[in-house]
């Protein structure tokens, strides 16, 4: 099939979503989200590569280095598979996206697990998560002395770029959203992240977005536009400082088009209440949401996006201007245009699962976000047979938007556990 | 199992307070930290890079100083020229590798830097003044500028920690100008007083005019102008 033709020295585009994120990389915005699997034993290191190694085969659109052009970024496949690493550093942190040759993700291990590090300039999470799985399926066959899969029938079109497949010159562009509001929280060090992830029931939290009659995500979605309301209220800022509370919400566009791509594929919804209207009921707020997602989830209005996250590509004038100019101006550009435009973001990977018999490793999974200098709090959720993490990523040391959201949580009757990276 | 009586959270077995509220765990409760963790101790990817680096440019930076002493102290001794032009240089070497190191900042806080830098000035410039034997200048001149050019910013730099401002963009250089605003006319005065005798602002009036100017504006566009400066304004100028 395509990949026979292959050669080591083979070589493909970054696609749209993830052109830029090399050139804006820093520790503070690495572009790295993380994907953990919590086994029930401590981890093997010496399966752990061997399953590495086997799924690079079975992916090699994920083996490969980043090399730079004269006007942007590409990727180069390679044969070997990279080492699997003891962590070290603070999570989300493990990828130099700068330096020569970097890989685009990193596969880390600690104690009972084991953590996939990768960069948004490849894959989004639903991209990284087949690949995750495959590394989880040939270490579990590995350590039951079964042999790894180094071979899977490929589908035609999984290392596409599904944007340029969808994109439609000729449609108009989006509504520009209005700037958001920031959390005006001090930052920690550079190359520091909190994580605070709260562990709960799926089912429980399934029964709690039945008593509002809607679905998890909205409900979640629902609970941190209260919370930020909240802090909002509380805290004594200027009617200059407050703005629209806007949130990101990563939409996967695989299920909306026929793609079945491990590159990128989604593009960013942004429902927002304004808060200097009054203050909203959990009631208005769900009706906000719902009537937002009615309006957009569909694939007429995901093609708008879709073509606005593409049309950049297309400007000649970018293209040509040389990759070291774009790596001095995009960073700035991309802070002031890019994140401001929303307040945090709430992505859910959604509920993940796994054939038997592999499913019996794994005790949870949990998923982690890109630290970013302008979004500082934003949340991740990930669901793997009845336990639901949802985590915090955060840039500051001020905790009030998780206290407050996981104490509403907890007013609805649902038991977390918490667990931290400080 | 601990849990937070205020939150109603379940914590990590080694936690010692709550992550959300603070709220300290009983130490009986708290099992053995290192051993339970689930994140190891973290390096910071970032500081480590970036020291690696520094430390690599001030060696190099020495080393390279270093070698051009030598040559300027043999070159001094087989010469032995008249002028003291080799102490002069060699002076300004061995000040300038200290002040490589204060700007790569390998002292922590910005005041403590911008004394230091003060200090090593001062120093310099009594050095420089008193090779060919008498102090001239750096009494006089060198040394009270210096004090009030550190002074100064050390102030703006305490009073911009106070401000607690987030936009870094829009006040770092409000402050520069308000502190410059302040600093030259001062300059002027040890200038009047040491040539003329007497204390007489001239150019920096200009100067601390347009600097003023200059911040306000800024910081009026920042800020936006209050509703009744506007009105009056728009009464005063309506067409
Ligand atoms: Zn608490």
């Amino acid at each position: 099939m395509r990949y026979k033709r292959k050669k080591s020295d083979s070589w493909f585009k970054l696609d749209n979503a993830g052109k830029l994120y090399p050139s804006i990389a820093s520790s503070r915005v690495s572009t790295t989200f993380r994907i953990t699997a919590v086994l029930k034993e401590t981890v093997h290191a010496g399966h752990l590569q061997l399953a590495l190694d086997a799924a690079c085969k079975c992916y090699p659109v994920f083996n490969v280095r980043l090399r730079r052009g004269l006007f942007w970024y590409y990727f180069e496949n390679v044969n070997e598979a990279p080492k699997v690493l003891n962590e070290r550093y603070f999570p989300c942190n493990s990828i130099r996206l700068r330096h020569s040759h970097a890989m685009p993700f990193s596969l880390l291990y600690y104690k009972k697990r084991i953590h996939l590090e990768m960069s948004h300039a490849i894959s989004d999470g639903a991209g990284a998560m087949v690949f995750f799985k495959c590394i989880l399926k040939n270490y579990y066959r590995l350590s039951h002395h079964m042999t790894p899969i180094r071979k899977i029938q490929l589908v035609e079109g999984q290392d596409e770029d599904a944007f340029e497949k969808y994109y439609q010159p000729k449609l108009p562009n989006p509504r520009k959203v209005s700037r958001a509001f920031h959390f005006p929280f001090k930052l920690i060090e550079k190359g520091e992240y909190r994580i605070t992830t709260g562990l709960f029931s799926y089912d429980g939290l399934k029964g709690c977005a039945a008593k509002y009659d809607t679905s998890p995500t909205k409900f979640l979605l629902m609970l941190l536009f209260e919370t930020i309301q909240d802090y909002i209220e509380s805290s004594n800022l200027s009617m200059r400082e407050i703005t629209p509370i806007i949130i990101n919400m990563p939409v996967d566009l695989r299920g909306y088009y026929d793609s079945v791509t491990v590159r990128n594929f989604f593009i960013s919804l942004t429902p927002q209440i304004d808060v200097r209207l009054g203050h909203y009921t959990r009631e208005e707020i769900l009706r906000e949401i719902d009537h937002y997602l009615a309006l957009n989830l569909n694939t007429k209005h995901l093609s708008q996006y879709i073509r606005r996250n593409f049309r950049n590509e297309l400007f000649w004038h970018v293209r040509v201007i040389p990759l070291f100019i774009k790596n001095a101006i995009i960073p700035i550009v991309y802070n002031y245009y890019g994140e401001s435009s929303y307040t945090t973001s709430l992505s859910n990977i959604g509920s993940v699962k796994m054939e038997a018999p592999y499913d019996t490793m794994i005790e949870h999974l949990e998923l982690l976000p890109p630290p970013s200098e302008g979004n500082i709090i934003k949340a991740t959720m990930i669901s793997y047979k009845d336990i639901t993490a949802l985590s915090f990523g955060s840039l500051t040391e001020d905790r009030t938007i998780e206290r407050l959201f996981f104490r509403k949580l907890r007013e609805e009757g649902l038991h977390i556990k918490m667990e931290t990276n400080y | 199992m601990a849990y937070c009586c205020q939150c109603g959270v379940e914590l990590d077995e080694h936690a010692e307070k709550c992550p959300l509220c603070n709220f300290e765990v009983p130490p009986a409760l708290v099992k053995d930290r290192d051993k339970n963790r689930i994140y190891p101790r973290a390096v910071n990817a970032h500081t480590h890079q970036t020291d690696v680096i520094k430390n690599k440019i001030l060696y190099a930076y020495s080393l390279v100083s270093l070698a051009v002493v030598l040559i300027l102290l043999v070159l001094n001794s087989i010469l032995q020229p008249e002028h003291k032009i080799f102490q002069y240089a060699m002076g300004c070497i061995v000040a300038s590798i200290l002040y490589v190191f204060l700007l790569l900042g390998y002292i922590k806080r910005l005041t403590r830097i911008l004394m230091s830098l003060g200090l090593l000035t001062w120093l310099l410039c009594m050095f420089l003044d008193s090779i060919d034997g008498v102090f001239t200048w750096s009494i006089l001149w060198a040394m009270p500028i210096i004090a009030v050019t550190t002074l100064v910013f050390v102030i703006v730099r305490i009073l911009y920690r106070r401000g607690k401002h987030t936009n870094h963009f829009i006040f770092i250089p409000i402050y520069i100008c308000l502190g410059l605003a302040v600093l030259l006319p001062l300059i002027e005065l040890i200038i009047q007083y040491n040539l003329f005798d007497r204390f007489k602002l001239t150019w920096s009036l200009v100067s601390t005019i347009s600097l003023v100017c200059f911040s306000g504006v800024v910081a009026g566009l920042y800020y936006q102008m209050p509703e009744y400066i506007k009105e009056r304004l728009i009464r005063i100028f309506h067409v």
